[in-house]
């Protein structure tokens, strides 16, 4: 009896338990945290932090074939999760203030500067060419694109990377408007815009049909993504299909939420994890968002310049995508400065353009490191 | 060193290659854009023909309602509705003055006077 006793605490996790498993258990709680009390992007961190957790749990070994983790993190390894959710982002979003304003297209491309910027500084920091290129991406501020380009080129890096890109996109507005205002005058931030132009049924509908075409054509790697948020956008647009759409901006996205966050979290392992480079993953990717900032911020200030006063250059930070925080923060700098300024709108322009731009760029790398 | 030298250009070669396509595919979707905009939107074809001509650009003008001046009624109507409506003493309520708002403004202007009133602005 007092055997079998034994033999039965031998197999519990209390005594198998590795002090590294011990701090990554007490991680996932902290980003738990995070997600419920302080509500950083609580839809992705909540799964992602409990997909921590659970990968941790000592003789579980859900993440190893055969475990139930495993088989759903298939989703994520074969690159299928990642484009389902732009489907579900495309339903949701509306493209009707880019259209109206398609130089905003300019500020989305001008902030990926962040993403290789940062690609420079992991490679000086001694990072090959896939994991930089991993790490670059989480400038561009679109989770469901670095989770691509990761599970495609570093792997091993994913956990991390994808806990960087979800923290610092609930950081947004605590990171972006200190750069905002050291390079904007305040005459800058005060610029009323005018107001944009009505965009036509038909040109909504014909501009995912553009986009798919134009961009995968350039940019073939990128066709999963750039494809399956142009489809939902059009199931959005066309005004045929509503029930495709409701379930692409509803159900769909939530259950692959459900399976991206969990599965990627788990990957957060403790010998995955408890390493140096996360922590230079971290501060590399605060760098590469502020620079994606620095990049979007200095191209409006150009184009404020072009135009003779008519543009904020404010909008110009919300082409880190971040949908729709980024154009949120935007609009709270420039009301600071201007109670009544109203350029949401304006900023949703550069803002929807940065997602584009991310899957553009993600396509790009894909196709000079993914061989 | 060499090491470093040859990653250093590897990278710059990849930072200038992918903002250079990232750039040239979204500025020809701007320009694509702009193509829909004469072809479905006239009225910007019409703006661009006044303002090569140096005609000034037609504005909308709309019919100002007639003066409401010391229409005391009104003002104590609006100043109790107010009042209701931030359940705030009408004495706390100074009417500076009354204009009416059109309903062509567009859906975010009127959310940022929303947000004006609920701030107290």
């Amino acid at each position: 009896m007092l055997e079998q006793i034994i033999n039965f605490i031998k197999t519990t996790g209390f005594v198998n338990i590795t002090i590294q498993q011990s701090i990554m258990l007490l991680i996932s709680c902290i980003l738990l945290y995070l997600a419920i009390v302080k509500k950083y992007e609580p839809l992705l961190l909540v799964p992602i932090s409990f997909g921590m957790l659970l990968a941790n749990i000592p003789l579980a070994n859900l993440m190893q074939k055969g475990g139930f983790l495993y088989w759903i993190y298939q989703g994520v390894e074969l690159d299928i999760y990642p484009p389902l959710i732009f489907l579900g982002v495309g339903a949701m979003t509306d493209f009707g203030p880019l259209i109206a304003y398609p130089k905003s297209l300019l500020l989305g491309a001008a902030a990926q500067l962040g993403v290789f910027t940062t690609f420079l500084g992991a490679t000086l920091l001694g990072f090959n060419f896939k994991e930089a290129a991993s790490i670059g991406i989480i400038g561009g501020a679109d989770g469901p694109t670095a989770i691509f380009l990761s599970s495609k080129l570093a792997p091993h890096l994913l956990g991390a990377i994808a806990v960087s890109a979800y923290s610092y996109m609930a950081l947004v507005p605590i990171i972006q408007p200190p750069i905002m205002r050291l390079l904007t005058t305040k005459k800058e931030r005060m610029v009323t815009m005018e107001q944009l132009r009505p965009v036509s049924k038909t040109e909504k509908i014909i501009f995912p049909i553009i986009v798919t075409i134009l961009a995968s054509f350039l940019v073939p790697p990128a066709t999963a993504l750039i494809g399956c948020l142009m489809l939902g956008n059009l199931f959005r647009e066309c005004g045929v299909v509503e029930r495709l759409s409701k379930t692409a901006q509803n159900d769909l996205i939530n259950i692959i939420t459900i399976f991206l966050g969990t599965t990627v979290g788990a990957t957060a392992s403790a010998e995955n994890f408890l390493r140096i480079q996360t922590i230079e993953i971290l501060l590399l990717g605060l760098a590469a968002f502020a620079m994606g900032t620095a990049g979007g911020v200095l191209l409006g200030k150009l184009m404020y310049v072009l135009s003779g006063g008519k543009v904020n250059p404010l909008i110009g930070s919300a082409g880190v995508s971040a949908v729709p925080m980024a154009a949120r923060v935007s609009q709270v700098v420039a009301q600071k400065d201007k109670p009544g300024n109203f350029i949401l709108m304006h900023a949703m322009g550069p803002n929807v353009a940065g997602v584009i731009g991310t899957a553009i760029v993600a396509g790009v790398l894909l196709s000079l490191y993914g061989g | 060193m060499n090491s470093i030298a040859q990653d250093l250009m590897e990278s710059l070669k990849t930072g200038l290659l992918g903002m250079g396509i990232v750039m040239i595919a979204l500025y020809l979707l701007s320009l694509i854009l702009d193509l829909m905009r004469y072809i479905f939107y006239p009225q910007a074809r019409q703006l661009k023909k006044n303002e090569k001509n140096g005609e000034p650009v037609e504005e909308i003008k709309q019919q100002e309602p007639p003066h409401e001046q010391d229409n005391q009624e009104l003002v104590a109507v609006i100043t109790a509705a107010l009042s209701e409506y931030l359940q705030k003493s009408a004495t706390h309520i100074r009417i500076g003055s009354i204009r009416q708002i059109h309903k062509t403004t567009p859906e975010w202007g009127r959310a940022a006077r929303y947000q004006n009133v609920y701030n107290n602005l």
